[in-house]
């Protein structure tokens, strides 16, 4: 099995800045001079380290120091697969919120994100720490500061007994 | 002598209002230390009290609930490198690193105590030098402000010195990514993706969690906790009465904060800078004179130090030109001029002589508010740091909870929650893969401040580059900027020429 170091995962910021800064410059292109200026000095800047950094990542390819791969990019299966479970779950968070209400979602964020990272056994763990964080949250920012979460009829039940 | 006598009775008179302190200060740690929250909109949210009390009442509750949220800014910076606002992001370079290797509480002391001395030295440089200090502004214009985020950016430079090209890679694309949205001059969209919500450019709130907590979020959940293991007895085994011993050693470091406080000062007079330019410039100030630049990044208490005063001198900074001019120095001094208009309080140079007991007073009740934060605020540090012994399971859902709540706060778009991890995603690739995040975040505060007044600029010479050399404080401060970047190239050169001389 290859132990170099791979070599993709460093590619993909660089990319998607020479892909950003093509897309920026083709928003501007027919604005007025001074409205385009600064992004026609960064892309290029951009365009110029890019190179720098392709002549670096091909000595590295030519010298054997790095292989062409995502070797090292990746940690262990179990924390990898917890990294992506949190990102589902914050991701499910903001669409299932305008659904949900505020309180629940908060709730079944946070008692399910307990217990992707710790495990099942930590099942009242994760139902007092939820329980915890959505009272606290709701009372910050729903009683206290009154920000226009969106909300349903269990906030607002909730709501009317404090306001 | 009347005027001097007059402060020092409204020292007594902002004592006597402590009741209004406490709750204020109590109040401003809380929100200072939410993402998303600021001392500005809490003022907002808090208008029906605010408007409805006596004008004093409402002054001293203000201005100590904006001053003791500049200090709650550094608290989540340092413990689990979320900085509250943009003002703080320079406390994560060695503030986390310090909390990471059990220095967590030491990190808070100094946190506090370069806060509050910069307080209380930058509300005393006001109050001393008020008249003078009011015409500062009038001299700041364009090509000199362009040179002052120049020394912030530079800053990118001295991040980037470990791998040059990825760190200014990551600057540029934070130049690239701050310049979204309409320009400064035509109010023509750039790079917005066809979406409304990124016409007033990319929120700074959701970026700033996004690259800083749910990054740090991602990596939290390989490593178990913020604290390193081999640090864990040092943390169990801290005593409040180390937090006396933290003090009395942070205070060694006076010269630096008042420099930097003075720093925050200057910076927070001029209309629309603030914090986030003062922290980078002082941080960025404070390594290139330091005996030891190397260590800047990798946890020395300096690095908190620096950019802590620098934030709190910012305080008594931008209220000089909304009390003396009746110009707000930012959006919380816009906000606390809209409560004394309501109050019928009407600004500028007449209030000193008509109402001094105001005018002043403002100052003095910042005054009291930092010393009242020394008992407050010193006993808590030792509990507070053992927030870096709480595991992952724990830690990491409230942290993306109430960041992505954070995130929603300032404009009230839930597309701000999902902009806040896609900025999560791109801050843990970069971390992952040797690009710095806070280069990447240097580049959206500052970007779009350098870009506004060097437009404006260049609007007024009608395209001359020229103009940036046209005036003598500006190149005074071009002087500067090259003594700057220059001293460390020196330095290094030096060192490497005595270490060759003893082999």
């Amino acid at each position: 099995m290859d132990k170099r170091p791979g070599l993709l995962p460093e590619l993909i910021i660089p990319i998607g800045t020479i892909a950003f800064a093509i897309y920026y410059l083709s928003t501007v292109w027919d604005l007025p001079f001074q409205a385009k200026v600064v992004g026609i000095y960064v892309a290029s800047a951009i365009g110029i380290l890019s190179f720098l950094l392709a002549i670096r990542f091909g000595r590295e390819i030519l010298t054997g120091a790095k292989s062409l791969g995502f070797a090292g990019f990746f940690s262990d299966p179990v924390s990898e697969g917890r990294r992506w479970g949190v990102l589902a779950l914050s991701i499910g968070f903001i669409l299932l919120m305008p659904v949900l209400g505020f309180v629940v979602t908060i709730f079944a964020f946070v008692f399910s994100t307990v217990i992707v990272i710790g495990g099942v056994q930590r099942l009242k763990a994760a139902f007092f720490t939820a329980l915890g964080m959505s009272t606290v949250a709701f009372l910050v920012f729903l009683v206290l500061v009154q920000v226009r979460f969106p909300t349903n009829i269990i906030d607002q039940t909730l709501k009317g007994l404090f306001i | 002598m009347d005027q001097f006598s007059t402060i020092v009775g409204l020292f007594g008179y902002s004592l006597s209002y402590w009741w209004v302190m406490i709750p204020a200060v109590l109040l401003g740690n809380l929100v200072g230390a939410i993402p998303g929250f600021s001392a500005a909109n809490t003022i907002i949210i808090l208008l029906p009290l605010t408007l409805s009390v006596d004008v004093e009442v409402a002054l001293i509750f203000m201005m100590a609930l904006y001053s003791a949220s500049q200090l709650g800014n550094g608290i989540p910076a340092i413990l689990v490198n979320i900085p509250g606002t943009g003002g703080a992001a320079a406390t994560t370079l060695d503030g986390y690193p310090m909390a990471q290797k059990g220095e967590g509480q030491r990190a808070l002391v100094y946190c506090f105590v370069a806060s509050i001395f910069g307080g209380l030295i930058g509300t005393m440089f006001v109050l001393a030098l008020l008249p003078v200090l009011s015409q500062v502004g009038n001299y700041l214009h364009s090509v000199e402000m362009v040179v002052i985020i120049l020394f912030g950016l530079t800053l990118i430079a001295v991040i980037a010195a470990a791998d040059m090209i990825k760190g200014l890679l990551a600057g540029m694309l934070g130049l690239l990514i701050g310049a979204i949205g309409t320009d400064f001059i035509y109010s023509e969209p750039r790079a917005t993706f066809g979406l409304l919500e990124l016409y007033d450019g990319i929120p700074l709130v959701p970026a700033l969690i996004g690259l800083f907590a749910i990054s740090e979020v991602f990596v939290l959940i390989e490593r178990g906790r913020v604290l390193k293991d081999e640090y864990m007895d040092v943390v169990v085994s801290s005593k409040l009465s180390d937090v006396w011993v933290l003090v009395k050693e942070s205070l060694g470091s006076w010269f630096l904060m008042t420099w930097t406080a003075l720093i925050g000062v200057i910076i927070g007079i001029i209309p629309g800078a603030g914090a986030s330019i003062a922290s980078f410039v002082a941080y960025q100030q404070a390594r290139t004179f330091s005996k030891t630049p190397e260590l800047f990044g990798t946890g020395v208490p300096e690095g908190v130090a620096a950019p802590e005063s620098a934030n709190n001198g910012v305080t008594s900074g931008t209220l000089v030109p909304l009390m003396a001019i009746g110009v707000p120095g930012g959006s919380t001094a816009a906000i606390m001029m809209v409560v004394l208009q309501y109050h019928g309080v009407t600004l500028g140079p007449r209030l000193f002589i008509d109402n001094p007991e105001l005018a002043y007073g403002i100052f003095t009740a910042a005054f009291i508010t930092y010393l009242l934060m020394i008992p407050l605020m010193f006993p808590m540090a030792m509990y507070m740091s053992r927030v870096t012994t709480v595991p992952a399971f724990f830690l990491v859902p409230m942290i993306l909870a109430f960041t992505l709540l954070g995130a929603f706060v300032p404009r009230g778009y839930m597309f701000d929650m999902g902009l806040a991890i896609a900025f999560g995603v791109l801050g843990y690739l970069a971390r992952k893969t040797g690009y710095h995040v806070t280069a990447i975040l240097i580049g959206i505060i500052l970007g779009p401040l350098m870009e506004q007044y060097l437009m404006r600029a260049l609007r007024i010479s009608r395209g001359d580059v020229g103009i940036l050399f046209s005036s003598n404080l500006g190149n005074i401060l071009w002087v500067f900027l090259i003594i700057t970047l220059l001293l460390p190239v020196y330095k290094s050169w030096q060192a490497r020429k005595n270490q060759g001389e003893a082999a």
